[in-house]
């Protein structure tokens, strides 16, 4: 079964070709600048094989995007898509797992939208433009959120009043999920060990957003992301945690604008907002390596790294006895620097950091945990596609109906 | 000595009259709903009255020679505690901004005070100051700097004076524990990282809502859930405030008004799903605190509701392998005299200040 993998961005489109059962990737590629113009031309880098190729074209939604897709696709037979995983990253409270697109799944997506206002929307857009483009064919939605229903009640309620957590339906929901699952079963393979005896600290440090993972027995028991993707740790524009009377107090600067403060928070905030130069903590790291202190970037690596090492330290002690703590997706993979730091003097926990593996962890997976430390710590490449191709191919399979039984996942564009 | 204390929140003055003897105080009492401007001119002279009727059963007549103020905010303004002079009401003028229902009526109760002790030394002792010395990576939040400083943005805790007694507690019983955790259970209860005496990590915030739940406040959550209630409740700053200070936390949960006391030793299922969260709450900053001192000695609890720390101890234990042993709790008295000696205490170490306080019982600082 080939499966195509769809993961949107608020103006990108990331998708992949997979066969089934082998996890072969067969073809793939990025449409970029997808939405208004902007300084250089939207594009669609494509690539089938070894071969890569670069399209420009003008976007101006992701339907248009994957209408382009659809037509790059098309001219090669031998990659035709027999079905869709989408990549969701809120499923909100109704959905746990991953699930068929169907007319009563699409309603129910409709429904949380709101939820993650830049991710799913968009996300939605696709499905239906899939369904378009190639009507009949079963689409998967596996959410970010789906690893985590299984954090329990008294680490997902909020202490505020009862009445309004039940009524808009507010709760802890966590993000990530799908990289989380992914480099912890992963992380479990390395180790022999089954993964619902293995209990582990998960990093997922991108670029962009990062978040931590509790599992005990393969199983997400909390997460540093909250009601939305922007609580926890200092990501590249997001706040992460903030005393709620700060929210409000700038809700009474914004004169009650919930959309400047939304924006604000997501988007000018984090690494950025602190910084003042630049969203990636990269930058910011080599800038503060040459500065002499006392400066805005020395401020934000700080920052950033210390809000990691405090969650760390809170997750190792909700664990117990962790098997190992991973580190994941473009930061935790790449940056030894972030490692060593939110790694060092956490001996109390059996945790102990080796300078030189660490150093040079360029192979992944790889293990850059000291001979003494009780706890391994593993460097483990995230690949949310695959995971998706992995849920997808599973509830398809299990459906038994992924080729014949249509009438499932018609007619939810009406 | 006689040093009168006063210690106040939005609901109510505490006050109390203590000899120097540093025992129990000699007369004490309270007045509610004092933040009224027509109020508060007059409350110095209530406050003299019941001292002078209860000290009158006691053939005494009463004087003050220092009044002690308790103030819960001072910002990166008050580093130790100061005698109330123009220049410091001034400084407090500057960060109203900051807790702008607090800092006017204290500023005048302050004034009111000055009026009635004429000549008596007036000395505030800010909650805050402990917190001055919190480094600059956990005093941060992450949002630009410029909008932090205009909206008065970074992080304070909130019980610095029962924290940094906890501190010298613990230090003065055995000189090797030097990391040590604080769990302060009052109301608003609060868990600082205490490294060598100075503040490394704490769960409160700007202000008290932000860290583990009180009795009626949320405690952590993710800001887009003010946001939320804004647009799908329609509600304004002032709604959402009083949903998030005055009926979450311990009341949110269990639909009832209730101590932390009553909730550690309740049968009710809300009550057990409260506590069971609260105490989870209290694992994961305990957990941040111990990866922020690099390890751990001590645990200290201190507070009016300290006496339920056993049972706090004893969950932490369960949880964490290598936690000590044994718990240390501030004693009775010592607590008793927080407000007090905690002011006394702050006041010696600020020498400028001492120089200009008589003192008629050799109870020199």
């Amino acid at each position: 079964m080939k499966i195509i993998v769809v993961n949107c961005g608020s103006s990108s489109l990331k998708y992949r070709i997979i066969s089934m059962p082998e996890e072969k990737e067969i073809a793939g590629g990025e449409a970029q600048r997808i939405g208004p113009k902007t300084a250089e031309p939207s594009r669609i880098i494509h690539r089938v094989g070894e071969k890569t190729e670069t399209h420009l074209v003008e976007m101006r939604n992701h339907a248009e995007a994957l209408e382009e897709v659809r037509k790059l696709l098309s001219r090669d037979s031998s990659i035709a898509p027999d079905a869709f995983g989408h990549r969701v990253v809120h499923g909100g409270g109704i959905f746990s797992s991953a699930a068929q697109i169907t007319a009563g799944s699409a309603r129910d997506l409709e429904k949380i939208k709101h939820l993650a206002p830049i991710h799913n929307p968009p996300a939605m857009e696709v499905i239906y433009a899939c369904e378009k483009a190639y009507p009949g064919l079963p689409s998967v939605a596996v959410f970010d959120t789906a690893f985590h229903a299984t954090i329990p009640d008294f680490a997902s309620t909020y202490c505020i009043p009862r009445e309004i957590t039940e009524k808009l339906k507010i709760r802890k929901f966590g993000f990530h999920g799908t990289s989380h699952q992914f480099v912890a079963e992963e992380a479990a393979r390395i180790m022999k060990r089954p993964f619902n005896e293995f209990s582990a600290v998960s990093c997922h440090l991108g670029s962009g957003g990062a978040s931590i993972c509790a599992i005990v027995n393969g199983k997400s028991v909390d997460n540093t992301m909250g009601y939305s993707p922007l609580q926890g740790l200092v990501m590249s524009t997001r706040c992460g945690d903030l005393d709620p009377a700060l929210t409000l107090n700038l809700l009474q600067h914004f004169i009650g604008s919930t959309t400047d403060v939304e924006r604000l928070l997501n988007t000018r905030s984090g690494v950025l907002g602190m910084s003042g130069s630049s969203a990636d903590i990269r930058d910011i790291l080599s800038m503060n390596r040459k500065s002499s202190g006392n400066t805005r970037s020395h401020h934000t690596a700080e920052a950033y790294l210390w809000r990691i090492k405090k969650y760390i330290g809170s997750y190792l002690a909700v664990v117990g006895k962790p098997d190992a703590l991973i580190f994941t997706d473009t930061i935790g993979e790449t940056i030894p620097q972030v490692r060593w730091a939110v790694c060092s003097d956490m001996e109390y926990f059996g945790l102990k950091i080796d300078a030189g593996k660490n150093d040079h962890a360029d192979v992944l997976p790889s293990d850059v945990s000291h001979k003494d430390s009780s706890i391994k710590i593993l460097v483990v490449a995230t690949n949310e596609e695959l995971a998706i191709a992995r849920r997808t191919y599973g509830l398809l399979s299990e459906n038994h109906n992924f080729l014949w039984n249509k009438k499932l996942t018609n007619n939810y564009l009406k | 000595m006689n040093i009168v204390t006063i210690s106040q929140n939005i609901s109510k003055i505490e006050f109390a009259l203590f000899d120097g003897s540093c025992g129990e105080p000699v007369s004490k009492g309270e007045l509610k709903n004092w933040m009224n401007h027509e109020i508060i001119g007059g409350i110095p002279g209530k406050i003299a009255t019941h001292f002078s009727k209860s000290l009158r059963k006691q053939e005494k007549t009463f004087s003050a020679n220092l009044v002690c103020i308790r103030v819960a905010y001072g910002g990166q303004e008050f580093k130790s505690p100061e005698i109330a002079t123009a220049r410091s009401l001034e400084k407090l003028k500057k960060i109203e901004n900051a807790a702008p229902m607090h800092i006017p009526a204290l500023i005048e109760l302050i004034g009111a005070f000055k009026n009635y002790f004429r000549g008596t030394p007036i000395a505030l002792v800010f909650e805050t100051s402990f917190f001055t010395r919190l480094p600059e990576r956990e005093r941060n939040y992450a949002i630009n700097p410029g909008l932090a400083k205009e909206i008065s943005l970074q992080r304070f805790g909130y019980h610095g004076i029962f924290h940094e007694r906890a501190y010298e507690y613990c230090h003065e019983k055995d000189k090797r524990l030097s990391r040590i955790i604080s769990v302060c259970l009052e109301p608003v209860p609060e868990i600082c990282a205490v490294m060598g005496g100075s503040p490394v990590m704490v769960t409160g915030g700007a202000t008290p809502l932000e860290g583990l739940p009180g009795e009626t406040t949320c405690g952590d959550i993710d800001p887009l859930i003010i946001l939320s209630l804004s647009e799908n409740l329609g509600w304004g700053p002032e709604e959402i405030n009083n949903a998030i200070s005055r009926k979450s936390g311990i009341y949110g949960l269990t639909g009832r008004k209730m101590d932390f006391t009553e909730l550690f030793s309740s049968a009710d299922p809300d009550a057990i799903f409260a506590r069971r969260l609260i105490l989870y709450r209290m694992l994961l900053a305990t957990g941040s605190a111990i990866a922020a001192m690099g390890g751990l000695d001590a645990i200290v609890f201190s507070g009016r509701y300290r006496e339920i720390g056993g049972q706090i101890h004893g969950y932490l234990s369960s949880k964490l392998g290598k936690f000590p042993e044994k718990h240390e709790i501030l004693p009775d008295q010592l607590l008793k005299l927080t407000t007090c000696s905690g002011m006394l205490a702050m006041l010696k170490k600020d020498r400028t200040h001492s120089q200009k306080i008589s003192l008629d019982n050799g109870y020199s600082f």
